[in-house]
């Protein structure tokens, strides 16, 4: 009997060996996220409930917030949860996920997936943008139930929750990455480096009050309200700031819609659109790689404005010279040399009236 | 279905799980089902062969017995039959191609392990008809003697008196141990270790070789040989590993199908390592009944040339087949030829045949002769033999390799040492395994449990990083199969 015990107990273990490796093995090999890997393993490294503000979107968020910077001059500590191209679909998750370890405070929900109708179906079978969405993230249910969402076909599924199989064999072996819990001295912030052409700056005409997003989108419009209101904290809903521009952008008219739904059902809506000339948006110079993504310059301007608003509205506590917060004290000497690096690269471009650094 | 499948593995894992937990009795049952379900899923139709062959041997079995003074009509008939189905499948397209009738037959597909089985089914036939009294009484086991799906796509062309008690026993006796479970899967996970990381990587080099060898230089076309003598040893001693594994978790020991024959001092020597199973079932059913070496000189002589044609017709249909069956023939009849003179001058010059030197030159010289011989089973034709061969002295590619490397696409630098680390590790166990006649299992017995664990483990994540396999990643049939 007690040889039985310990066969059992040497196979229990075995496998778990065999499982631990297959888990850890994977998140060495992911590759090929663009933005999205390193964002995720930096706020898988915070520590547990010391985020007062997550900030949930897209690519368009993390080139926006600048979390560092809300640091250094207002004591809040926050983290942009973004990945690249999230879908509509995908930010419940990213809630829950942000819920597994943080308790936030205030919970910011950038709307820029809303605007160009960022969905799962629009992306059906690209597989690229899906693994932003699902490859980020640790292993776990919750990502399985991401998975279950956003990817229509049962049999392709697979090969995202072995995510192993896409990886293993083309991308580089980043041991670093071993536990997916790497400190991030950006905490999610990303800077674009380009510089979007002055063009037509036109003010946008009045956004259409009879526009109505489509019925699926209002549907998971829903579900995020349901999500966010779950999590138990503040949350701000933001539209972001895009360029002004005689093209007859339909991003406005779902702009105006999103916005009146949410204040409709009680919510808090920070239209940075409208606020533009406050925030201080150059509308020559400050957008990015387009008219919704901005560099560091445009990303200052955006993170101040938001962090004199949760200064205002919030009171939130300024963390300085807590000794429980000296890690994010320590990153700051990285974060300043990012920020320089950007600074000059950018300042370069905009010298020099270049689109890009290529 | 393939070893290397996420479908092989839920299967294996299912019938694992219900053969543990079913009554003993109905263990053979669930195996033959297991079998059959694992044939159908390679070929629905050439199910019914197996079935069929069965069917013949079971009652050819029962006549011999009943019927002893009419044994011998009873075996030649249902060899025959057994012979038929396996030159109506893998012979009549090349036979009746030759009368300009080779449309007739365009449409058969060789149905997967049919060289196999029908030599395993042959094999229990004679030893039946020498023994009548020893035939099978129980369908099911035979059934499963001929297709155990673990030996079923490569073999080994086991035996029925080593294969059959194992069968009897396993519905008697309690099969699960922690032992066994660590042995076959020791077995396995290094049978997919040097599937996954090393023969389907090279294989990747020696398909850029061989398939535009015509374009090739001299440099490559030697790499090229002998990336596939690598490939073609790698892949069939994973295949063989993984089965033995499987039957080993399942309490069947199957026979061993290889003994490091890379490190074979002459083709003789060669051929007592090499697809051990085929040699043993050739030597006893075919050399030994044609008289050995028991009739003089030129007698064993013919024997020989005439056992190893018919193991290249056994491997495939074509000429190059056949040529590689008499390579191996003539390999021997001129070892068997230079021996005495070869004793006489080393005696004579006084070299220390026992050194490591000497030792090893034996060994490069039967490595090359073999390399040579697989050419036949990769190239397309007994002239594309011979142009590949032509190749290698006409066409200097120094410059070019020095130049470009040896890379393609799909096999690039960091392959190139992946694949040479592979080699090592497997180097370093044939080593072992050589010097002290133990494979990799027996070997692990000996350590401490954590450190096998480790071992295994190691292995694993060895596979997880560095083997072929997942998306955008061609997964090579095992080369066996074809046979």
């Amino acid at each position: 009997m007690k040889k039985a015990l310990l066969s059992i107990l040497g196979i229990i273990i075995f496998l778990l060996g065999a499982g631990y490796l297959f888990l850890h093995i994977t998140y060495a090999t992911r590759d090929n996220l663009s933005h999205t890997g390193r964002n995720m393993t930096g706020f898988y490294a915070e520590n547990d409930n010391t985020v007062d503000v997550v900030i949930i979107g897209t690519s368009s968020t993390f080139s926006a917030y600048a979390p560092m910077l809300l640091w250094e001059e207002y004591g809040i500590t926050s983290y942009d949860l973004c990945t690249n191209m999230m879908f509509e679909d995908a930010m419940q998750f990213a809630i829950y996920e942000c819920m597994k370890t943080q308790s936030p405070e205030v919970m910011v929900i950038d709307l820029a997936s809303f605007l160009f109708g960022c969905t799962a179906e629009s992306f059906e079978g690209n597989d690229k943008v899906i693994r932003y969405n699902t490859d980020g993230y640790k292993n776990s249910i919750n990502r399985k139930h991401l998975i279950d969402t956003i990817v229509q076909d049962e049999n392709e599924r697979w090969q995202y929750y072995f995510d192993l199989m896409y990886y293993h064999k083309h991308g580089e072996i980043k041991l670093e990455n071993w536990n997916y819990s790497r400190s991030n001295p950006n905490k999610g912030y990303n800077c674009l480096v380009y510089v979007y052409p002055e063009g037509d700056t036109t003010m946008l005409r009045e956004r259409d009050s009879d526009y109505r997003l489509p019925d699926n989108e209002i549907e998971l419009l829903n579900e995020l309200i349901k999500t966010a209101d779950e999590a138990g904290c503040w949350v701000i809903y933001t539209i972001p700031p895009y360029k002004d521009s005689e093209e007859d952008l339909e991003e406005h008219d779902r702009a105006g819609f999103i916005k009146k739904y949410l204040e409709d059902e009680g919510k808090t809506v920070l239209d940075l659109y409208e606020v533009k000339n406050q925030i201080g948006i150059d509308e020559n110079t400050d957008y990015s790689s387009d008219y919704m993504h901005y560099h560091i310059f445009s990303a200052q301007k955006i993170t101040r404005y938001l962090g004199e608003y949760l200064k205002n509205k919030y009171s939130l506590e300024d963390h300085r010279g807590d000794g429980k917060y000296a890690s994010w004290h320590d990153s700051l000497q990285e974060w300043h040399e990012n920020q320089e690096d950007y600074e000059k690269r950018v300042q370069k471009l905009i010298d020099v009236g270049a689109y890009s650094e290529g | 279905m393939s070893f290397v499948s996420i479908e092989f593995a839920l299967f294996l894992i299912i019938t694992l799980c219900i053969y543990y937990v079913c009554p003993k009795k109905l263990r053979s049952f669930i195996l033959l089902a297991a079998s059959y379900y694992f044939y159908i899923q390679s070929d629905l139709v050439y199910a019914i062969i197996p079935f069929v062959m069965t069917g013949v041997i079971y009652l050819s079995g029962f006549l011999m017995e009943k019927y002893q003074d009419r044994k011998k009509v009873i075996l030649v008939v249902s060899v025959v039959l057994c012979c038929l189905t396996l030159v109506l499948f893998k012979y009549s397209s090349f036979i009746f191609s030759k009368i300009g009738m080779g449309s007739l037959f365009e449409n058969l597909i060789l149905p997967v392990g049919i060289s196999f089985f029908t030599f395993r089914s042959i094999g229990y036939l004679i030893d039946t008809y020498n023994n009548p009294k020893n035939r099978e009484h129980n369908y099911i086991s035979l059934s499963l003697f001929v297709c155990f799906f673990p030996m079923l796509l490569e073999g080994p062309i086991e035996k029925a008196k080593s294969f059959l008690p194992q069968i009897k026993e396993m519905n008697h006796r309690r099969l699960f141990s922690f032992e066994t479970l660590f042995d076959g899967a020791a077995l396995m996970i290094f049978g997919y270790f040097v599937k996954m990381v090393i023969a389907d990587r090279v294989t990747i080099f020696s398909d850029y070789v061989f398939d535009d060898f015509y374009n090739q230089g001299s440099i490559m076309l030697v790499l090229g040989a002998l990336a596939y003598s690598i490939q073609i040893y790698t892949d069939f001693l994973a295949y063989t590993m993984i089965a033995l594994g499987i039957a080993k978790i399942m309490g069947i020991n199957l026979t061993d199908n290889f003994n490091t024959p890379y490190f074979s001092r002459s083709i003789k020597d060669f051929w007592g390592r090499w697809h051990i199973s085929l040699s043993t079932w050739l030597k006893d059913y075919i050399y030994i009944p044609l008289g050995g070496s028991r009739k003089g000189k030129m007698r064993t002589y013919v024997n020989l040339m005439i056992t190893f044609i018919i193991s290249g017709i056994w491997h495939g249909s074509g000429m190059r087949y056949i040529l590689w069956g008499l390579m191996h023939g003539v390999y021997q009849v001129i070892g068997r030829l230079t021996g005495p003179p070869k004793d006489r001058i080393t005696h004579k010059l006084k070299w220390k045949v026992d050194s490591f030197g000497y030792k090893l030159l034996q060994t490069v010289i039967t490595f090359i002769l073999v390399t040579i011989s697989w050419i036949l089973f990769r190239v397309q034709s007994v002239s594309d033999f011979f142009r590949f061969i032509k190749g290698i002295f006409e066409r200097p590619d120094f410059a070019r390799v020095s130049e470009y490397g040896i890379y393609c696409e799909g096999f690039e630098k960091r392959d190139f040492w992946i694949l040479i680390t592979g080699i090592l590790i497997l180097f370093i166990v044939s080593i072992l395994r050589y010097k002290k006649s133990m494979r990799i299992e027996e070997l692990l017995k000996k350590q401490p449990c954590v450190f096998r664990m480790l071992i295994l483990l190691a292995f694993i994540a060895l596979i997880l990083l560095f083997g072929e396999y997942g998306l955008g990643t061609f997964t090579h049939p095992f080369v066996y199969i074809q046979f």
